[in-house]
């Protein structure tokens, strides 16, 4: 059983939802607001071993029965305003770190097996992932200071889509597959796909199958940023086709 | 210089100052309930980042060679405040990503207690035993693990947000009812003494915790009762498994918390990133503060890119 967990817009899930299908594999979506809020769920660790199962339905799902996942939940999701602000906010905190421990420790494919940083919306997540990205690649960082502004008040981490402008770059990196964004970022690709080993090792430590690299060109290659949860609402089918085939690979 | 990033109403922050000055090391502090009054400049020269913190006591000159982070929590739901405390957190925490010196300890390694069942795995694999624990929302599940330990169990909250630990006795059963708004965990009771490993490098800090309620720290901290607390010692496998568990996690400093049953069994149950060791060195008078500030003396770089 694969499961799609995401929001039930979401363009990217519902292409791959489509290939799976098409491809005869069994998948079943489940939208953001329905796993976090009242999907019955059970997971018992011990020293030796962890099972466990999620209720969809009448139906049991052994953990061990989840042959892969792909987890987009843009996590809009809050708590039932029939309980206190306080109340509210504990009810977050429990169920998504309680969804985190259940997926961290599945052994089949998650993309993405998002880090803590991730899950905890901590906002320098991007900045890490951006430096170990160029290190890693032996490339610059660029030289920006982004989303640190005094006046910025985000206080949590927010999906984007790719913002194309003159001199921006832009590749998804899906598996060990990178897909240029548009004929001019070939090259880019071609330069970062050079580096196919020290990316795969990236890729493992940060759990991030599924990922958009924005660079850009001055005297050099640069990172400007690393999108751990791309959108692709304003993408072009045909793009959304090759980045869901890709998904679909990783998951099969 | 020795930087100190922490809040003044937090309880370790005052007490670590106060240990740095009688230690005569130069020492700044960044308060970061005052949000308002620091900027954090970033320089790319030499081929990497330079950090430089201006405002109140700091000029942005001076060379940090060692960091200790504490940060700040919430005490008010004042937005404007919070934004902005936010905000000088958000600087620091990226500047903490590429600092060359040591930090006491990095936020970005810090997270994994946000979990409580994702640490048990952590500790299960790190060779500790663990309590067997249940995860979920499910009230016939939560009563099938309540009868398979003949109502010996306990259950607290997954997250890290603050909650005691309590036992499910029977006339608690009605709160099972609330489980499908919230997962909760559940875990064989073991009772007995608490422990808390404090590791500070390679050293090592045992504690004996001994209360009525199943947790001390309500004893402590909500009904006045009394809380055994003294220096103690456990095996050195033990003791040795915790510094390489601390050290796993990309931590300096830790607080790993046991229960020991009277047959001797000892499960591990958490490991606290930013743990409050003033608590349990003002009851047991052992010099975990001290060990922190030789650790942070000791360690100090020369090199450095941040300045203050």
């Amino acid at each position: 059983m694969i499961l799609i967990l995401s929001h039930e817009e979401d363009v990217l899930a519902y292409t791959v939802y489509r290939q799976l299908h098409k491809g005869g594999r069994m998948a079943l979506r489940l939208d953001e607001a329905e796993l976090f809020s009242s999907l019955p769920l059970a997971l018992s660790i011990d020293r030796e071993s962890r099972s466990g199962f999620l209720q969809v339905s009448d139906s049991r799902i052994a953990l061990s029965d989840i042959s892969g996942i792909l987890l987009r939940p843009p996590r809009v999701w809050w708590p039932s305003p029939e309980f206190t602000f306080q109340d509210q906010l504990f009810v977050y905190h429990e169920t998504t770190s309680a969804w985190f421990c259940l997926l961290s420790g599945l052994d089949c494919p998650l993309v993405n097996r998002y880090g803590l940083g991730w899950w905890v919306n901590d906002l320098a997540y991007p900045e890490q992932l951006r430096l170990t990205l160029a290190e890693r690649l032996g490339l610059e960082a660029d030289h920006g200071w982004p989303g640190l502004s005094f006046d910025n008040s985000v206080n949590r981490l927010v999906p984007t889509p790719a913002r194309s402008s003159p001199e921006s770059l832009h590749i998804y990196l899906v598996g060990g597959h990178l897909i240029p964004r548009s004929p001019g970022d070939r090259s880019a690709a071609a330069a970062i796909r050079s580096q196919a080993s020290a990316l795969r090792r990236w890729q493992k430590e940060t759990g991030l199958f599924l990922c958009r690299l924005d660079l850009i060109q001055r005297e050099c290659l640069q990172v400007r940023a690393v999108e751990p949860f791309p959108l692709f609402e304003e993408e072009e089918t045909d793009l959304v086709r090759r980045v869901a085939a890709g998904i679909t690979e990783l998951l099969s | 210089m020795i930087l100190v990033l922490g809040s003044s109403a937090d309880r370790v922050y005052p007490t670590l100052l106060r240990r740095l000055d009688e230690s005569g090391h130069p020492y700044i502090a960044v308060d970061e309930d005052h949000p308002e009054e620091y900027g954090i400049r970033r320089e790319w020269t030499g081929n990497r980042w330079h950090f430089h913190i201006e405002g109140r006591h700091c000029g942005g000159g001076r060379s940090v060679n060692a960091i200790f982070v504490r940060h700040a929590v919430a005490r008010t739901l004042n937005a404007h405040h919070l934004e902005r405390m936010g905000a000088l957190q958000r600087h620091l925490n990226a500047m903490l990503l590429a600092v060359e010196c040591p930090v006491i300890n990095r936020p970005s390694a810090s997270f994994s207690n946000y979990s409580k069942p994702y640490q048990l795995e952590l500790l299960s694999s790190a060779g500790f035993d663990v309590p067997k624990s249940l995860m979920t929302n499910m009230k016939e599940e939560a009563y099938r693990f309540y009868e398979e330990f003949d109502g010996q169990v306990v259950f607290k909250g997954v997250s890290n947000v603050l909650t005691l630990v309590q036992v499910l006795r029977p006339e608690k059963m009605a709160r099972l009812d609330l489980l499908p708004h919230c997962p909760t965990l559940f875990q064989e009771y073991v009772a007995g003494d608490d422990y808390r490993v404090h590791v500070v490098g390679d050293r090592t800090f045992v504690t004996r915790l001994a209360a009525q309620d199943e947790d001390y720290r309500r004893s402590a901290l909500m009904t006045d009762e009394e809380v055994i607390v003294e220096a103690a010692s456990l095996p050195d496998e033990i003791l040795s498994k915790c510094v390489a568990l601390t050290r796993s996690l990309g931590l300096t400093v830790s607080g790993i918390d046991f229960k020991e049953s009277p047959r001797g069994r000892l499960v591990a149950l958490e490991c606290n990133p930013f743990p409050q060791f003033t608590f349990y060195e003002g009851r047991s008078g052992q010099p975990i503060t001290e060990a922190v500030v030789e650790y942070l003396i000791n360690n100090a770089t020369d090199e450095t890119n941040v300045y203050v």
